[in-house]
């Protein structure tokens, strides 16, 4: 015999109320909620261009917008080598200028000593003024190609500390270059990252082009050449002779090269307690340790990732 | 909305709790997940560029000529003995446009006692009795070489010295299983021995030149196997080669 349940519309509803708890309701709904979001944000990643602007909107917080250009391209390394190692959630650089970007450099060899150039970007605040740091990290690596399958060998932090140490200090990257003249060096911290802090931007929805130079400077002299320039001090309203580089402006870039000899000499560390005035009046020893270094860098290293992240300061 | 008042109105206040809790969850989920995204999405750009490699080091003979012209003939051993001086070759290593640090290698055979040594060299001129002369193999240029500075360290990496009187190659050695099957059995003084210059650095990128004197080992007809050790034409032939590689370390 057949039995009927023959539930009232009440008891009903309390039954499927006492079965599926609004916890779990409000699970489902978030689980959609969370799928619906992401639908959309990875239709915005894969959509990322803007024609109308002419640049694409490759990192952006809430309160700004990090743009590249559009019509730039990925890079001469990027379908071999590149895409082997790029992280998932950052966008390719693309840059025009194949003279003069890191990039796209245009010898088809790479870059060398004596190498200079700029990569750029755009900086749009979504609010009146906003404040960003710019991490930036040059990580070598070398390809093994192995039964036509090609892998990218990241330098070890170990075995490979020297070349690291060589990377932080020939390749330069600067805020300004003027006048055949570097300043505003973006120094490496102990985490061997670059940062360019607390930079400001103001504007709404005004976007500032920024342009950060790299070099490759061919001897230690370009670095150690000294030039006297006279410093105003407002308070004495007087006139200080200083002596500085040729090559940066920046009050304390002796100082750094002083305090970091291991980045741009080979077998030369701090406790040797170098100065750039030794350095000057030992030059082909010197010199040489600097050149010793780049022909660490140029027989280790093929090639170079150059990294930018942003954070609001 | 009267509905979900109605129903609302119907649970206890513990399911009223719950839903409330489950409503602020959500709300919290909607704002913060999206947020989130941004962050995670994309906070970074990245770009790879390529360090190019040094241009390759070349060896050439005198005055920069091609090395087909650098010639290891006509040693006369027993001139050698008897007048005290080396034979002496100059060669040259081309490091491209820039400055470098490289290493030099003789790897030569010990069939001769012959001595091995190495000087920097610099271009004279004729007037200099001690220079060291060099030919091209169709006569048509003659160069002039003095040696620069003291002698060069070679350095054996694989000397044996209690051979025969002799110095050769070890034959247990990491060199000699580098070069040697387990079955093979080579000829003792077919062995190559490694002698190295490290470190040299370039002084002119376009040749930097070195003086190779070859001599005899006196000392060696004194000792072990004097006949074969002594310094007579009737030796056969021994093999160098001459390599130059980058310093990397």
């Amino acid at each position: 015999m057949k039995k009927q349940i023959n539930l009232l519309p009440e008891k009903n509803f309390k039954s499927a109320f006492n079965k599926l708890s609004f916890i779990k309701l409000s699970l489902m709904l978030s689980f959609i909620l969370f799928f619906a979001v992401f639908g959309s944000v990875a239709w915005l990643s894969a959509n990322r261009e803007n024609t109308a602007g002419g640049m694409s909107i490759a990192v952006s917080g809430p309160n700004y917008e990090i743009s590249v250009l559009t019509d730039g391209s990925d890079g001469s390394y990027y379908n071999d080598y590149h895409s082997l190692v790029k992280d998932t959630d950052s966008v390719v650089w693309q840059m025009k200028s194949n003279g003069n970007n890191m990039g796209n450099y245009d010898s088809a060899d790479g870059i060398y000593p004596g190498c200079n150039g700029y990569i750029s970007f755009f900086v749009t605040p979504k609010i009146n003024e906003v404040n960003l740091d710019f991490s930036f990290e040059i990580i070598g690596y070398n390809a093994e190609t192995e039964n036509s399958s090609t892998k990218m060998v990241q330098l070890d932090s170990s075995a490979d500390s020297d070349v690291i140490n060589y990377l932080n200090g020939h390749i330069l990257l600067f805020e300004n270059f003027e006048d055949s003249t570097y300043s505003g060096l973006i120094k490496t911290g102990e985490d061997l990252k670059r940062v360019l802090a607390d930079k400001t931007y103001t504007g709404k929805n005004t976007p500032t082009r920024v342009d950060i130079y790299w070099v490759w400077p061919e001897n230690l002299s370009d670095l150690t050449s000294e030039k006297t320039v006279d410093v105003h001090n407002d308070d004495t309203d007087t006139d200080t002779q200083v002596v500085r580089s040729e090559f940066c402006d920046d009050d304390g870039f002796f100082k750094y090269i002083e305090d970091n000899p291991q980045y741009f000499m080979k077998d030369v560390v701090k406790s040797d307690d170098v100065t750039v005035s030794v350095i000057n009046a030992n030059y082909p020893y010197y010199g040489g340790r600097y050149d010793f270094a780049d022909n660490v860098i140029g027989s280790r290293v093929r090639f170079l990732l150059v990294k930018m992240t942003v954070s609001q300061s | 909305m009267k509905k979900v008042r109605e129903i609302f109105g119907r649970l206890s206040t513990r399911q009223k709790l719950e839903a409330v809790v489950a409503l602020s969850a959500t709300l919290f989920l909607l704002i913060a997940v999206p947020v989130y995204a941004w962050f995670s999405y994309s906070d970074k750009i990245e770009t790879m560029t390529k360090v190019k490699e040094p241009e390759k080091l070349n060896l050439c003979a005198g005055d920069g000529d091609s090395i087909e012209n650098f010639e290891l003939s006509n040693i006369d051993l027993e001139d050698i003995q008897k007048s005290g001086k080396p034979k002496c070759y100059v060669f040259g290593v081309v490091t491209g446009n820039s400055k470098t640090f490289y290493d030099i290698q003789l790897a030569h055979t010990t069939n001769i006692p012959f001595t091995y040594t190495l000087y920097r060299a610099e271009e004279t001129n004729s007037s200099d009795t001690d220079a060291v002369v060099y030919e091209s193999l169709d006569g048509k240029k003659t160069k002039y070489y003095e040696r620069t500075g003291s002698k060069l360290e070679l350095n054996d990496l694989n000397a044996d010295e209690e051979q025969y009187g002799r110095t050769l190659a070890e034959t247990d050695d990491k060199y000699y299983s580098l070069a040697y099957d387990d079955g093979d059995k080579p000829e003792i003084y077919a062995v190559p021995m490694y002698s190295q210059v490290k470190g040299l650095e370039t002084l002119d990128s376009s040749h930097d030149f070195y003086i190779l004197e070859i001599g005899w080992d006196s000392e060696s007809a004194t000792k072990g196997l004097t006949d074969w050790n002594s310094a007579k034409n009737k030796k056969e032939t021994d093999i160098i080669y001459i390599t130059a590689s980058r310093t990397t370390n």
